[in-house]
């Protein structure tokens, strides 16, 4: 069971990162020429558990239905997802056909032990929460879910008690919450400190930066994990600076490409927990879980990318 | 602004969609495949089927109303049932599918029927719309660069079904046949809107 109670130890790990919020510091070695490192992982605060800080979405991507060259395309990029290092795999229901196609692609790949199974429920009738759960470990082909999460919000107040008591019940291990529109940022603030959530989900990215102002700091002073979601702005935002070659000074900081600069822009704020950049590429994926591994940005560095994209 | 709304319009509409462009064009190459080679069939179906509402016999109209309507039975039998597993909103566009078959079955069973003349001006027009659903729109997209496995054709793909099927509507003899118009104009907005969505991905 989660311990959500405020310890000393948390109130100090909050009040620094508070001071090194306000003076927009982020915690992160300078960049250094780019070596063999280990796997950048981080703590899952709830647990002490570490997770892969480099995920994968499966919005529109996986979507494919029961097309077999697509389903076979998408077990090849998880198996790449998986070799390299990455856990978290994050669905919902609201995915249409992505989490059989995730189960098709587990199946091929005969289970992989290191997944971090994460889905959504995503369903306004309040009675249906088990329901929905177990309707997703089916199409995952899994037994328990890792992180079960109420997606952007829907019907939170009834999903979130029947969630924490599947938790107890060891059902699943981790609750949390997810939304994708910065309006919500308020409601999910509240739900933050009046609810044992072990994860919140938000989008955060180098053109979304909305989350800075309160929620990361909010997730680092109640000990939640951030799951950050759309780091790519669903394609648009790798798509536009990918016209640009890289810069020579982000090279020589040890980022490889542009998915690994704008990732590591992401896992440079030390209350992210996780990135999940969704992609139906292998190439793609290689290129994402570069950002697993090497040196992350220092705030001078971060600052010169967000003003070199800004300028794009 | 009330928040529902603004979060709505924060949307583009791209966003809106749940699957990549190149996930829909295979559902056309998947169908085709399916098919393959019934699609063969189609322009001496087509012939057949203007043959018989030419013919002056009621029974004539009554077998071209009920291929029509087999034409929108079918895309509900393989297009949609294909495009359900990526779109969550399918089953309900296969709806309007199914009402305009049983509408077209309805005229065919319990009305004239199918009857076409060549020699009103909106008969004519009804000529170009119905080669252009036929054979204008896969042409087009051919030019535009898709590939021929996933050409959209009429009885098989919803769009050239639903023109086509505007155009026998304006070459029939049916006085008002707007009642079995609607469904077909709106499926040609919906699909309008699907590739500007699409495209703005």
């Amino acid at each position: 069971m989660s311990d959500h109670r405020p310890t000393r130890r948390r109130l100090l790990q909050a009040a620094a990162a508070a001071g090194l919020f306000s003076a927009g510091l982020p915690l992160a070695a300078p960049a250094t020429p780019r070596a063999e490192t280990a796997a950048i992982r981080r703590r899952i605060p709830s647990s002490g558990e570490t997770v892969a800080a480099v995920g994968m979405g499966t919005w529109i991507t996986f979507n494919v239905g029961s097309d077999p060259r697509a389903r076979a395309q998408r077990t090849e990029v998880t198996r790449t997802f998986l070799e390299l290092g990455g856990q978290l795999v994050d669905s919902s229901p609201m995915y249409g056909s992505a989490a059989a196609v995730i189960g098709h692609a587990l199946a091929a790949l005969d289970h992989p032990d290191p997944l971090f199974a994460a889905s959504k429920v995503w369903t306004p009738d309040e009675a249906a929460t088990r329901e929905e759960v177990a309707a997703s470990a089916r199409r995952w082909g899994i037994d328990r879910f890792d992180l079960m999460q109420v997606h952007n919000l829907v019907a939170w107040e009834a999903h979130l008690q029947t969630l924490f008591a599947m938790r107890e019940a060891g059902r699943l291990r981790y609750v949390g919450i997810t939304t994708s529109h910065v309006r919500r940022h308020r409601e999910v603030e509240r739900i933050m400190r009046e609810q044992p959530i072990d994860f919140v989900q938000a989008t955060y990215s180098l053109a979304n930066r909305e989350a800075e102002d309160r929620l990361l700091p909010l997730a680092a002073e109640r000990g939640i994990a951030f799951i950050a979601n759309r780091p790519f702005q669903g394609g648009r935002l790798i798509d536009r600076v990918k016209r640009h070659p890289l810069p020579a000074w982000a090279g020589e900081a040890g980022l490889a490409n542009w998915a690994d600069a704008l990732l590591k822009f992401i896992l440079a704020h030390p209350a992210v927990t996780c990135a999940i950049p969704a992609t139906s590429r292998v190439d793609h994926m290689r290129e994402n879980m570069q950002a697993l591994r090497g040196p992350l940005p220092d705030a001078a560095l971060r600052e010169r990318l967000a003003r070199h994209v800004a300028g794009l | 602004m009330n928040d529902a709304l603004a979060t709505w319009l924060s949307y583009r509409p791209g966003d809106l969609l749940m699957f990549a462009p190149a996930t829909y064009l295979r559902l056309f190459e998947r169908i085709n495949l399916e098919v393959w080679p019934a699609q063969l069939l189609l322009l001496p179906l087509v012939a057949m089927l203007l043959w018989l509402a030419r013919r002056p016999e009621h029974l004539a109209h009554r077998a071209a109303g009920l291929m029509l309507a087999a034409g929108w039975a079918g895309v509900v039998a393989g297009f949609f049932r294909l495009y359900a597993e990526i779109n969550l909103a399918a089953p309900w566009l296969a709806g309007l599918f199914v009402a305009q078959a049983v509408a077209l079955a309805a005229l065919a069973l319990l009305g004239p029927g199918l009857a076409i003349d060549g020699d009103s001006r909106r008969a004519r027009i009804g000529l170009v719309v119905t080669g252009w659903g036929l054979a204008g729109h896969p042409l087009l997209l051919l030019a535009l660069g898709r590939s021929p496995a996933a050409l959209e054709l009429a009885g098989l793909a919803p769009t050239p079904t639903a023109i086509t099927t505007i155009g026998l509507l304006l070459m029939s003899r049916l006085r008002h046949p707007v009642a079995w118009l609607v469904l077909p104009i709106l499926w040609c907005l919906i699909a309008a809107l699907t590739w500007w969505a699409l495209l703005t991905t």
